[in-house]
């Protein structure tokens, strides 16, 4: 975690980072609201500005907290060409990219219209979010692969998007957050499933998303700490609704990620869902398995924000129960809470599992060894 | 049991209550209108406080919310295995609105909430607390303190692998051994029969959770139980 106050453009650290890593979570953004103008059609362009995107929660823009630093992210990552931070790849690259040797960059791009009330518009958006990603961000950096987007509530809209790209190298996974209008198990979303299998891409599940639900099972909380603790919550009820769900019963080759939600929780809910499934699996037979094992056979966790137990024997035993080829680094770079690459795994870490780490697992997963 | 709608005659109650030392704790649910450190609720557990009585918080919802956080599952199961999470919320919402800082003498007990999750749920929350504390100020321990303090666990539903090495482990990742009151739910399905007391824990350890812990949370334990006043 990270609290910059400074106003410079520095490099993220003093020393850099020796070894190649793939940062799994890089969060892209548009420089002005009128960037994705070029992929909407005018409808649209006329739409946002009389009606906006009409989310499901009561403000029109921005979030439901105050999030701590200006739009989440690090004062210190503002280009100097103006605009928010993460909107500039050259800055993106001199900041982040070269001093920290990032040799694959996963994009996550938020706030893009996911996810909206009016469907055809988030059809519409996330269009155009895949259109601007290729053209801003993975056509000019190698190194940099995209995420597809897609209109979630509208599960033929989302699969018809997943399939468009199909085979386009310019994408490694399908992009979908954690809080939507249901749980993700729900047979609404079960189309994005379907389509991800069988175009052979993974699909991450980034924590946030307003699908109009309280972050708690008693209503709004106070804090925007309440809301960051909170994210882990709705992930994991969001994956036990995954497994119940016979999602990879159904879909045995497909894979998923838990982008930004932590990883800790995943023992202690793997052996809850096992207890509670040896006694009610009457209720869901098309859970098979114990839930661990769909869990441990088809989930990959990026890792920020770290796991910080006060002795490192923890994290290590932690690790050793979820699996060291499990993990997928991630910075969350421009973000407030950046993970720095250098300090983030302990000493007493073997080579293999070092390397798996920071960048094998990825790059295996999104097959680009 | 208290009608937690109404502070005023959930106060009221538990006053009426107090003056009968047979009971000892104040039973709330952990789902339920608002989370439970949102200061409606603080003159319920200022009450119990004064008259150290324990607050329970036990596993279930009124439903005016969905069960998850995500929304309404289509099972049972989903709606107990959730049970867990909406504790961590609550747990959450106790420590950063500042409840046990005004009430630093009330002990809450989480009843069928499991227990493994903690230790990595407080990594996380000590973590954010770090990067974001200057929100709640009021929060001027670790979160993990505040809990070895005034947080307790019942020991059933033990939602860990049957080896007696990982549960260890587990307790060893919980940095304390006065945080769990032994708990069998009898009646209910979940009973875990002659395993009761998982397998592998030291006899240390089962004295602990038998008999010192439950003591010392539940201090009227310790008084003639008989009633003062009428």
């Amino acid at each position: 975690m990270n609290m910059q106050f400074r106003t410079g453009a520095e490099p993220s650290s003093a020393t850099g980072v020796k070894t190649a890593i793939a940062d799994c979570d890089i969060h892209p953004a548009r420089a002005t609201a009128t960037e994705l103008y070029p992929y909407l059609a005018k409808r649209w362009h006329e739409h946002l500005e009389t009606y906006g995107k009409h989310a499901y929660q009561g403000m029109m823009e921005g979030p439901p907290y105050p999030k701590a630093q200006p739009n989440a992210s690090r004062r210190d990552a503002y280009p100097p060409e103006g605009g928010p931070q993460g909107s500039s790849l050259s800055f993106m690259q001199q900041q982040h990219l070269d001093p920290n040797n990032v040799a694959l960059g996963v994009l996550n791009p938020l706030n893009t219209g996911q996810g909206l009330r009016n469907q055809d518009l988030s059809a519409a958006l996330a269009t155009a979010i895949n259109d601007w990603q290729i053209d801003k961000w993975t056509s000019q950096d190698s190194r940099l692969k995209g995420s597809v987007v897609v209109a979630n509530e509208d599960g033929p809209a989302a699969a018809a998007e997943i399939r468009k790209r199909a085979g386009d190298k310019n994408f490694v996974q399908v992009l979908l957050l954690s809080r939507n209008v249901e749980p993700l198990g729900q047979r609404r979303y079960w189309p994005i499933y379907e389509a991800a299998e069988e175009v052979g891409l993974p699909v991450g599940v980034h924590a946030f998303g307003f699908g109009g639900n309280p972050i708690t099972a008693s209503g709004w909380p106070s804090y925007y700490i309440e809301e960051m603790v909170g994210h882990s919550q709705c992930q994991q009820t969001a994956l036990a609704s995954i497994v119940l769900e016979g999602v990879f019963e159904r879909h045995p080759k497909l894979k998923m990620i838990m982008i930004e939600a932590g990883f800790g929780w995943a023992p202690s809910l793997s052996w809850r869902l096992d207890k509670s499934w040896q006694r009610l699996r009457s209720e869901v037979p098309d859970v098979k398995r114990p839930p661990s094992e769909y869990i441990r056979d088809h989930i990959f966790w990026t890792t920020q924000p770290m796991e910080d137990p006060e002795r490192r024997d923890h994290l290590f035993e932690l690790i050793d129960w979820i699996g060291w080829d499990k993990l997928l680094f991630a910075t969350d770079y421009p973000h407030w809470d950046y993970d720095e690459p250098s300090r983030v795994l302990p000493a007493g870490v073997s080579d293999a599992n070092r390397e798996a780490f920071y960048l094998g697992n990825a790059r295996k997963l999104y097959g680009l060894s | 049991m208290i009608p937690a709608q109404s502070v005023e005659k959930s106060v009221g109650e538990i006053e009426r209550c107090a003056k009968d030392k047979r009971f000892v704790q104040v039973l709330m649910l952990v789902m339920g209108d608002m989370p439970l450190g949102k200061r409606a609720y603080w003159p319920i557990y200022a009450a119990a406080e004064r008259l150290g009585l324990a607050v329970g918080i036990h596993a279930g919802s009124n439903y005016h919310n969905p069960p998850t956080s995500v929304g309404w599952g289509s099972y049972h199961i989903e709606d107990y295995v959730a049970q867990a999470q909406a504790f961590q919320t609550q747990l959450t919402s106790l420590i950063v609105e500042g409840v046990f800082a005004r009430h630093p003498k009330l002990k809450m007990v989480m009843l069928e909430s499991g227990f493994t999750w903690l230790p990595s749920y407080l990594w996380r929350l000590h973590k954010f607390w770090r990067g974001v504390r200057m929100e709640t100020p009021w929060v001027d321990r670790a979160p993990a303190e505040i809990v070895r303090s005034n947080i307790r666990f019942s020991l059933q539903p033990v939602d860990a692998p049957p080896d007696p090495q990982t549960l260890n482990r587990l307790f060893d990742h919980m940095q304390s051994d006065e945080l769990l009151l032994f708990s069998t739910d009898y009646p209910h399905w979940q009973f875990d029969d002659d395993q009761v007391l998982p397998e592998g824990m030291s006899s240390d350890l089962v004295r602990k959770i038998m008999i010192d812990n439950p003591h010392a949370t539940y201090t009227r334990l310790k008084e003639p139980a008989r009633e003062t006043t009428p």
